[in-house]
């Protein structure tokens, strides 16, 4: 099939890495769309999926009227002592109507990437960090140095967007940028090599390094020196250096105080001249969350509603924890964007959110179909930085709601609904 | 017309309207204060006799929403868990929604707690371009007032780079008018003009006649410039400015050449106390508010706020990165934030206790009421602490004391550091302010400087956004707890609590630019930034979604 110059949609973003990016070309496909330009496999796979002929909402399996599977729904959560709001993979809209109905039922809400946004907390609520965002880093990024595994395999355009070969705004000539990293298969393309178990050996002793406080064992510890002398240098001669690492990919003890290292040799460096972070995350539009979460409930991100107000705990608020314990006794699991939907196993009831067609680890209790922000529906995502947030548009005609709309009809259907 | 409402032998506090305290009834209807209505008496009369009758509050600088009060928030976790604000029954009841915080509150208690105290429409002077659109997202989040927010322009790398290539005076104001309106903005601030962009080079500071690192821009310029745009524009709200040396002794040189530099042009100067700083004395550290009151007392192109400073906990939150890495040796708790922003701007986080028995900061208090006392024009000064840098809004009952009651203001003053007391001319100065006063400097004021035709007053035609305040003589007690506020005539406050959540409005301004402006505009995004422009600018709809959208004209500084 041949598409149209009129078909196609441009400048669209992508609400699903994280990244933001905000170039695609899309054009109609097969009821999907295939990406035309500003592609990565992230956004080609989930761009194309389509709506199965059988899209409808279901109760124990079997497909409902959208009426009666709402009632179920809230029929469930008004018998829940402490409902989990939980996976929260939505546009704002539809965060905000997940924390309106946890607010109403007296739930937990989590997220399901919330265990990397926790990993970076000790640095950036403990100590303060200094950070910066993909424009700058565009601009003025002379070295780029990745601690962990590579986030090219997360975040796929990452390098093109935020580290082109280029002139800058404040180079016409090309900037030259290293990119280095320390991590598992580092070493083969001239970074250091280094096991996720020892890269908090690593980062510490990099910082000694950097400090001229070089500890004695350190040699003893199996590190050759020499290559973190050189970084150091490195680091030091930059004019703009920026660390950066993905702590989603970072599911290991000790990661947060591998964050935390790296976030103190940036303060160390930005003693003398300049340097930031870059802590790359916010697929699932983790980062919308957790600003939404911290801008109506002041928590980011495993608060509960009760009544005496809004409680945060990263550990007792934790899915797993309360699925696995047995204090949470429903669950509202919300996947709208289109990620494997890695529904929590749990015997208890449960309720998800998510587009049709996608296959499922178990049969929910009540199935609620929603479009994809971006797709289906318009809204609002968080690119990873924070601070840049993204309109996304409707591009094809659906009936498929919103998770806001839905969620909206599961309160209104609770019992004592005010309207 | 709908059912009346009639407030009946209330004391009417209207400086707009020339009345301060006489006896009147006052009517609205439909949300909007009408002429007393012929023959049919009103649906609902309200004894409200003795008491004082105001306009709604409204506050033209207060730090309430975007990504640097989410940082704040972060950080300040303590601030959370010991303010918690449940508001029983939750959506069960009323619509109200649980939240927290004081210094860096939660965008619902934000709302609220402007309510208790009589306020219905607050500005977010800080709005990182970048940010634009998560500012505004919060702002739907955050019930009961209007709001609106000034762009943060004069470190973006757009505009430096059209003034370092001399750009013409229309195409600088094209370039402003197309920000304003791509971020839904009422007014302009700049911060530190030129040192966030230099701090990115590592520039450490940036005096307002020292070039700045790669452009070789003076803050003089920048903000020679920026005012101008403005005034071409017929922008309502005067240039806000954040002047460069921040917190610095001796600041005062700057603060008063920035005056001299915008030379009629019209000037508005933010927390001012922060820039009004000497260098006098064994601390090298002194009050110059008088100086500075002088200097505003003469210009009549300057309105200023204060940021006032209070005694206790709260986090400063700025732009300033290259002040806010100053400041972050003072932090207190031991923790701070900086980031880089865009090409745009920056934001620093710094949670700070001020202490009465610190030298530094209890001459920080008396300086801010000194500025209140000695400026002269109550229609140019503005009450703010500039939220949360100076105290929370929570303080503002406090602070209205202060300025209305000497004895009070010199109980105070005996009770902080002595040799700060002994430096300051607080205790020498005898004015008080009075309710007519303080109506301006909370309410008509603020309307006039930022163009808001139908607010702050409570002629015919205004919205009926309105307090009612017991006559209490301890003037903190009294604004603590409004009888009664109303909202676009909504009763929305009762004995200081909120009865009724309601949605307000957003508050834009729409100056025209020629459009040749936005291919160029375009272009630069796609080639140096990582978000294309039509993807950055924000639709009218996204503002409309929450409440109404009010655009409202250039009509002119209101300075001029």
């Amino acid at each position: 099939m041949t598409v149209t110059e009129d078909a196609r949609h441009r400048e669209v973003v992508c609400p699903f890495c994280g990244l933001g990016c905000d170039d695609l070309t899309l054009s109609p496909a097969g009821g999907g769309f295939a990406v035309d330009a500003g592609g990565c496999p992230i956004s080609a796979a989930r761009f194309a999926l389509v709506v199965p002929p059988a899209a409808g909402a279901r109760v124990a399996g079997a497909e409902v009227a959208p009426g009666q599977a709402i009632a179920r729904a809230a029929a469930l959560l008004a018998a829940s002592r402490l409902p989990l709001v939980g996976g929260l993979a939505a546009d704002r809209a539809g965060l905000s109507a997940a924390l309106a109905l946890a607010e109403r039922t007296g739930a937990v809400v989590d997220h399901s990437g919330a265990a990397a946004l926790h990993r970076n907390l000790p640095a950036a609520r403990e100590t303060g960090w200094m950070v910066t965002t993909l424009s700058e880093v565009r601009n003025r990024c002379d070295l780029f140095l990745a601690l962990g595994p590579d986030p090219a395999t997360a975040f796929p355009r990452l390098a093109e967007r935020a580290l082109p070969v280029a002139p800058t705004l404040f180079s016409a000539v090309p900037l030259a940028r290293p990119r280095l990293r320390i991590g598992p298969g580092a070493g083969a393309e001239g970074g250091i090599e280094c096991p996720p178990g020892r890269l908090l050996e690593a980062v510490t002793l990099l910082r000694a390094v950097l400090g001229g406080r070089l500890p004695p064992s350190a040699a003893r510890a199996g590190w050759d020196l020499a290559p973190f002398e050189t970084l150091t240098e490195r680091l030091r001669a930059a004019t703009y250096p920026v660390l950066a690492w993905n702590a989603g990919a970072m599911d290991f003890p000790g990661a947060d105080l591998v964050i935390l290292g790296a976030s103190e040799i940036v303060r160390d460096l930005n003693e003398k001249g300049r340097a930031a972070a870059l802590p790359l995350g916010g697929a699932e539009n983790l980062v919308g969350a957790a600003q939404i979460a911290l801008w109506q409930a002041g928590y980011p991100l495993r608060h509960a509603y009760g009544p005496g107000g809004i409680e945060h705990d990263p550990r007792r608020f934790e899915t797993a924890r309360l699925l696995s314990s047995g204090e949470a006794d429903a669950l509202v699991w919300i996947a709208a964007l289109r990620g494997e939907v890695t529904l929590p196993e749990t015997a208890v009831p449960t309720i998800l959110l998510a587009p049709p067609g996608l296959s499922l680890p178990r049969e929910p209790d009540v199935f609620l179909p929603v479009g994809t922000p971006g797709i289906d529906h318009a809204g609002l995502v968080f690119r990873s930085d924070g601070v840049v947030s993204l309109p996304l548009r409707r591009l094809r005609e659906t009936a498929l709601p919103s998770v806001a709309q839905t969620l909206a009809a599961v309160i209104a259907a609770l019992p004592g609904a005010s309207s | 017309m709908s059912a009346v409402t009639a407030l009946r032998g209330g004391r009417i506090f209207d400086p707009a309207q020339g009345r301060a305290g006489d006896g009147a009834d006052l009517f609205f209807a439909d949300g909007r204060i009408i002429s007393a209505p012929h023959g049919s008496p009103a649906a609902r009369d309200i004894d409200v006799s003795g008491k004082v009758v105001m306009a709604g509050g409204i506050d033209m600088h207060s730090h309430i929403a975007g990504g640097k009060v989410n940082i704040a928030r972060s950080l300040m976790i303590a601030d959370q868990r010991e303010n918690p604000d449940a508001r029983a029954g939750g959506l069960r009841s009323g619509g109200l929604r649980s939240g927290g915080g004081r210094a860096g509150p939660t965008t619902f208690t934000t709302g609220y707690r402007y309510a208790e105290l009589g306020y219905t429409a607050v500005f977010e002077p800080a709005m990182v371009p970048a940010n634009a659109r998560h500012a505004h997202a919060e702002l739907a989040d955050t019930p009961m007032i209007d709001k609106g927010c000034y762009v943060m322009l004069g470190n973006d790398d757009c505009f430096l780079r059209l003034l370092a290539r001399g750009a013409a005076a229309s195409e600088l104001a094209d370039y402003v008018a197309w920000m304003m309106r791509a971020t839904q903005a009422i007014a302009v601030k700049v911060v530190n003009p030129g040192g966030i962009s230099a701090f990115k080079f590592n520039g450490r500071s940036l005096h307002f006649d020292d070039p700045s690192p790669f452009y070789e821009i003076t803050p003089r310029r920048i903000v020679t410039a920026l005012a101008t745009a403005l005034r071409d524009l017929g922008v309502v709200h005067p240039l806000h400015i954040h002047a460069n040396d921040l917190g610095l002794p001796g600041n005062v040189e700057t603060t008063l050449a920035t005056i001299a530099a915008a030379d009629g042009l019209p000037i508005h100067l933010t927390h001012l106390q922060f820039h009004s700083y000497g260098t006098e004395g064994d601390r090298r550290f002194s009050s110059a508010a008088a100086r500075i009151a002088e200097a505003v007392n003469r210009s009549r192109h300057v309105s200023v706020d204060i940021g006032q400073v209070m005694f206790g906990q709260t986090v400063t939150a700025s732009g300033d990165t290259m002040s806010q890495y100053r400041n972050r040796r003072f932090a207190s708790p031991k923790k701070w934030v900086c980031m880089d922003i865009e090409c745009d701007g920056g934001c620093g986080l710094v949670p700070f206790r001020y202490r009465d028995q610190n030298f530094v900061n209890a001459l920080q208090w008396a300086i801010g009421l000194e500025l209140f006392l000695l400026i002269e024009d109550p229609w140019r000064v503005f009450l703010t602490t500039d939220h949360p840098n100076g105290a929370p809004f929570t303080t503002y009952p406090h602070l209205i004391r202060l300025l209305m009651d000497k004895g009070f203001r010199d109980s105070m003053l005996a009770t902080i550091h002595p040799e700060a007391a002994a430096a300051s001319t607080l205790g020498s100065i005898r004015r008080e302010y009075s309710l007519d006063e303080i109506a301006i400097i909370t309410r008509a004021g603020p309307a006039r400087i930022l163009g808001l035709a139908d607010r702050g007053h409570l002629g015919a035609g205004a919205a009926a956004d309105i307090t009612v305040l017991a006559d209490d003589p301890d003037r903190e007690a009294m604004f603590s707890r409004p009888a009664l506020v109303f909202k676009d005539g909504t009763q929305v406050v009762r004995d200081g609590r909120v009865i009724a959540s309601v949605q307000g409005g957003t508050h834009v301004t729409e100056p025209a630019y020629d459009r040749a402006i936005e291919s160029r505009i375009d272009s630069f995004f796609a080639e140096n930034l990582t978000v294309r422009a039509g993807n950055f600018r924000i639709s009218d709809d996204q503002v409309a979604e929450s409440g109404p959208r009010f655009a409202h004209p250039c009509a002119g500084s209101a300075l001029a």
